[in-house]
């Protein structure tokens, strides 16, 4: 398992590399530069020179690339062009920030939805079954960000028991800091919930139909048994798939949410540093979440083993 | 199973409590003794007039650092750090005269050797100054010398007689603010501000909030405050708290949580309230619709007053401001003490006159874009409102909508037939004017390229008397109305909004947290 590992990791430095190149050629394919945006109608010329030569993109692409690339293989992503902070720096405060408010939110959605896709698998075309589709499909299809607007609107505004804005760390303020992460956590639940619902849901009905479930219930055991020892861990393998790639989406940035939030989050650091034309903060984000994907998937990967025994590394 | 059971339920219990805990800060919303203000973006810099300097750091900074003149209410120049000032008979040496007592954050005295070494800082390239062309002689002026006879009495000598030199000096956007040298480390390098405002720096952590406090020992000038010159007195601790979504500061400020959006469109007023009230200001910065005159359609100036005589000024100010604003036909402010009536002088809505111009013209209903962006409402407005004016006169527009960094490169290299556009702040006219006037074939954005212009613009920032300047612009407006280079629409108002729990904030063209207070409970 460990080599399995070390392989794929090794195995994405090149696909890492290729959204160097394509990210690098976007962001400078699209109008505008950040010298641009920062002297907005400001246009002395001496002043834009200045700037253009001290961030290195009067150079051409091919050499900036080159000297871009070459810092970044010594682990230097260098700095923002905005605010001048270590690329690096800003990536590893703003992570971790994201991750506590989606990875509380995923584990918060499997605990729900995951048993509520099991249930309606079992209670398959009763009130119940109807109830739990009905209530996936209202929750995706309405946006995060309006959820999250609502949220905010009742438990800030109304009652004024949560804040509207902010986040503190757990790690370091405790438990007062979860008043921060309540409501962000429940508006991304919303929107999750539906889809590994639904998937679990329809794995769980394939599997129930299979013969040897017929055979377990005509053996006697109960239907706990059945469900749980026999049905879910067959199921289980796509939904956890979908986990996979909906974290990876997740930890690379719920913009929408942190932004609506007010969260100083990977995401909105990614999507400010695009409008800023930002070009060492948004490189370093996507080789980052490139990495982040990679691991992610390797993860969910590596979990298979537990839920079917017939997958080796 | 009991046990578990009432083991889950205390802990759940402290859980909650813990979570409830220091709610004094969610149910009053903010600590005491603090004031908070949301910032849609976050400072580009705490170095005053640094390249990567934004509306929002000019104000920040405005609070923390002062410069050796500011601007009064009425956008003329007065004494700040300086006691006065004598101009000499040839307007080419300035002395000024320091205040007695000055210190800075770090209790350090004022003296006339920290404004020499920190001009000699800005003008350096390690400064990194975004204004540096005021005054390097690659623009018009340059200063020759900075001269420091004693203590307490500073002299600029410059090249040629030069009227915007205080108005530069006091520019909010590159105020030549003075910071003592413990601002920068022994390579030179920027750190924080330490300056001798009403406030002083605390901490700073970027992307989330800017913190200042009181400086107990800051020396307050006597007279009443005008603009940012006077009295000033920081009576509470504040903050800057980065909220890049209006929606959120919008709920935030009903929630109690902050205590001032300032500069916030329209939309994002909150209902009426006790709780809050709106304070606007007509702002400085200036609408315009700018036209591409290079472009075949509109080289013909009748096409270009076809625009003019279609748009409906009243409707498209009132609609920018909820019926606040007034068109304003200048590129010079009705604030400034050089608009006269002249200035008042523009286009009057008149479709059936554009559509004579237009078949004067021979326009043939070819379609014609106007970009707008999504990023500044009052551009995007504008645009949406200017368009339907437009198609009703006749002309056949279509709005394209982009990204505000497309649109600010399309400016820049004049690649547009029209944009619904906005110029920042400048507090004096010659800066104003030299904005879109100038050579086009070396800078595709400028919108004017009239060379007896140019010299009488130039002729304007040599003269001295504000008399003759106003003469001088009033020609400058009244050639512009009749050449249409572009159609200047209103000022951006300027709208804030103000929690009742702090009293003393006055709207200005910037944010001003001195004087301001909280209210004491009764």
């Amino acid at each position: 398992m460990f080599w399995y590992a070390l392989k794929r990791i090794g195995l994405s430095v090149p696909t890492a590399v290729l959204v160097t190149v394509i990210v690098f050629l976007m962001m400078r394919a699209i109008p505008g530069d950040p010298v641009m945006i920062i002297l907005g109608d400001n246009t002395d010329a001496a002043l834009e020179a200045e700037m253009r030569g001290a961030l290195g993109i009067d150079q051409n692409w091919l050499q900036q690339y080159g000297h871009w690339m070459g810092r970044v293989l010594t682990g230097d992503l260098g700095r923002s062009v905005i605010n001048q902070e270590p690329v690096l720096g800003l990536i590893l405060s703003r992570f971790p920030v994201t991750a506590q408010v989606v990875l509380a939110a995923t584990l918060l959605a499997l605990l729900i939805a995951v048993p509520a896709g099991v249930f309606a698998a079992w209670r398959q075309n009763t009130r119940s079954d109807y109830a739990i589709v009905t209530a996936a499909i209202v929750l995706v299809s309405v946006p995060s960000f309006w959820i999250g607007l609502m949220l905010i609107w009742v438990f800030s505004v109304k009652w004024a028991i949560f804040p509207t804005f902010g986040f503190e760390s757990v790690a370091e303020s405790g438990l007062s800091a979860l008043k921060y992460l309540v409501l962000p956590v429940i508006a991304i639940v919303c929107t999750e919930i539906a889809s590994i619902t639904r998937m679990m849901r329809s794995t769980m009905i394939e599997v129930l139909r299979l013969e040897y479930i017929t055979h377990a219930k005509a053996k006697g055991l109960s239907s706990a048994r059945v469900l749980f020892r026999h049905a879910f861990p067959n199921a289980f393998a796509p939904t956890l798939t979908l986990i996979g790639i909906i974290l990876g989406n997740l930890l690379s940035g719920a913009a929408v949410i942190e932004t609506v939030f007010t969260i100083p989050g990977i995401g909105r650091l990614l999507v400010d540093a695009i409008y800023a034309r930002d070009y060492p903060v948004v490189q370093g984000c996507l080789i980052f979440i490139a990495f982040l994907y990679v691991i992610v998937n390797l993860v969910v990967d590596l979990l298979y083993t537990f839920f079917d025994p017939r997958i080796r590394f | 199973m009991k046990a578990s059971f009432v083991s889950a339920v205390g802990l759940a219990t402290i859980a909650w409590s813990a979570l409830m805990h220091s709610d004094k800060a969610v149910a009053s919303g903010i600590p005491a003794g603090e004031i908070r203000v949301a910032i849609k973006t976050d400072l580009g810099s705490s170095m005053p007039g640094h390249r990567n300097r934004n509306t929002v750091s000019d104000s920040v900074l405005g609070n923390i650092t002062e410069g050796l003149v500011a601007y009064k209410e009425d956008l003329s120049v007065g004494a700040s750090l300086a006691e006065k000032w004598e101009v000499s008979k040839d307007a080419m040496t300035y002395r000024f005269t320091l205040r007695k007592g000055v210190t800075f954050h770090n209790g350090q005295t004022l003296t006339s050797a920290d404004v020499k070494w920190w001009w000699d800082y800005v003008m350096s390239a390690k400064g990194e100054y975004q204004c540096r062309q005021f005054y390097d002689g690659s623009a018009d002026l340059k200063v020759e010398a900075v001269e420091t006879p004693d203590p307490l009495t500073v002299v600029f000598k410059l090249d040629r007689p030069h009227t915007p030199f205080l108005a530069k000096l006091a520019a909010m956007n590159c105020q030549f603010a003075i910071v003592h040298r413990d601002s920068v480390n022994a390579q030179g390098e920027w750190i924080k501000p330490v300056g001798t405002g009403p406030f002083q720096f605390t901490e700073w952590k970027k992307g989330e909030f800017f913190a200042m406090s009181r400086y107990e020992a800051y020396k307050a000038r006597s007279e009443p405050l005008s603009g940012a010159v006077g009295r000033k007195a920081a009576l509470a601790n504040v903050r800057w708290v980065v909220i890049p979504d209006v929606a959120a500061q919008k709920a935030a400020m009903m929630a109690g949580q902050i205590d001032l959006m300032p500069v916030v469109p329209d939309e994002a007023v909150p209902p009426k309230s006790t709780k809050w009230s709106r304070a606007d200001y007509p702002g400085l910065g200036w609408n315009v619709l700018l036209i591409q005159n290079r472009d075949p359609l509109f080289k013909d100036v009748r096409m270009r007053r076809a625009l003019a005589h279609a748009i409906n000024y009243e409707l498209l100010a009132g609609n920018a401001s909820d019926g606040r604003v007034k068109p304003n036909p200048s590129a010079i402010p009705p604030l400034s003490p050089y608009y006269s009536p002249v200035h008042q002088r523009g286009y009057k809505f008149d479709p059936a006159l554009s559509r004579r111009l237009l078949a004067e013209a021979g326009y043939k209903g070819q379609p014609i874009k106007l970009q707008i962006n999504k990023q500044y409402p009052e551009m995007y407005q504008a645009g949406i409102v200017m368009q339907d004016m437009f198609k009703k006169a006749g002309l056949n527009v279509e709005l394209e909508v982009l990204e505000w960094a497309a649109q600010l490169s399309n400016y820049r290299e004049g690649k547009f037939q029209l944009q619904s556009f906005s110029y920042s702040a400048r507090t004096d006219p010659g800066l104003n004017y030299l904005t879109f006037t100038g050579d086009k074939d070396k800078k595709p954005n400028l919108q004017w390229d009239n060379p007896a212009m140019v010299e009488l613009i130039d002729k304007a920032n040599r003269e001295s008397e504000l008399a003759e300047r106003k003469k001088i612009f009033e020609q400058v407006h009244l050639k512009m109305i009749e050449e249409v280079p572009s159609v200047v629409l209103f000022n951006t108002p300027w709208i804030n909004v103000v929690s009742s729990r702090i009293e003393g904030f006055k709207s200005w063209y910037r944010t001003r947290l001195y004087n301001v207070s909280i209210k004491s409970k009764s």
